[in-house]
């Protein structure tokens, strides 16, 4: 632009803009980022305060307990972890209520549970539920928090 | 090429503290997630790998972390709903604490907030059950 005024002819008053593009196309590049938040989650229910002492959980409820030992169980039956997407898919594709409940022992990683209910969530499950703990285990659970600073 | 420079500088100088000073964890991987667009008025209660409570990334003891959520959920008359960033290799006891915490807090669905693992695609619906 510099070397236009050398023709001797009008002055150039053009104002370089090419910095103010540079600037708002970074800005741009970053609310394109920021803007669609979308987040990934997996729900689950959680019981009632009041319905947490419920003696017995009816028997058309299915539950999936990871043991201690890391093996399934689905309504106590031991399931093979390669089985088990499989096994829950013959349980649920004939069952109305895509409701499971899940039961999963300290020891285990959140990362395993998030696995099964994955899992189950691409078999059909459609709620999941966390299976209220016995008295035994919530008195455990109150005394192993008290201990804790 | 100098303004980029300084608009990229400004952005790492304001993100640089809040990445500095917030909650950091890995989040467990899924491949058949529910897509949750995010709202500022969801609270998000963290658990980073030493088990610490984090409440919208600022962190609270384990007792203030329970009056803070008994305070927000009393106060809520639509869906009382916790987000858990947990990290990935907790134990389901520091989780389950977390959970019977919430619950005596109000709280009636958790909701795991997880990362899509990568290069995978949900195989079923990734809206949330009875929203459609």
């Amino acid at each position: 632009m510099a070397m236009a005024t050398s023709g001797g002819g009008g002055m150039n008053s053009d104002i370089n803009i090419t910095p103010f593009i540079d600037v708002l196309l970074v800005l741009l590049v970053i609310f394109m980022i920021a803007q669609p938040m979308l987040r990934k989650v997996l729900e689950l229910q959680v019981p009632l305060e009041e319905q947490s002492q419920a003696t017995q959980t009816p028997s058309t409820n299915i539950v999936l307990e990871i043991k201690a030992d890391g093996s399934y169980a689905v309504n106590t039956q031991p399931v093979d972890s390669a089985r088990l997407g499989a096994r829950l898919r013959e349980i649920y594709d004939p069952r109305p209520d895509k409701l499971l409940f899940i039961k999963a022992d300290n020891g285990r990683a959140f990362s395993e549970v998030i696995k099964v209910i994955d899992v189950a969530r691409g078999a059909g499950v459609q709620v999941f539920g966390l299976a209220p703990p016995t008295a035994e285990e919530a008195a455990a659970a109150a005394a192993a928090a008290a201990a804790r600073p | 090429m100098a303004d980029v420079m300084l608009v990229l500088l400004i952005i790492f100088m304001i993100t640089a503290p809040l990445l500095a000073s917030g909650f950091v964890a890995t989040m467990p991987q899924g491949v058949n997630l529910i897509t949750d667009a995010e709202d500022p008025d969801d609270v998000i209660l963290g658990l980073d790998k030493d088990g610490a409570y984090y409440i919208n990334t600022r962190p609270y003891t384990r007792t203030a972390a329970e009056a803070e959520l008994t305070r927000i959920f009393a106060a809520r008359t639509r869906d009382k709903i916790l987000f858990v960033k947990a990290h990935q290799e907790l134990k389901m006891a520091a989780i389950q604490e977390a959970i019977a915490m919430a619950r005596r807090a109000g709280v009636r669905v958790i909701a795991a907030v997880t990362d899509q693992e990568f290069g995978t695609e949900p195989t079923v619906s990734t809206s949330r059950p009875g929203a459609n």
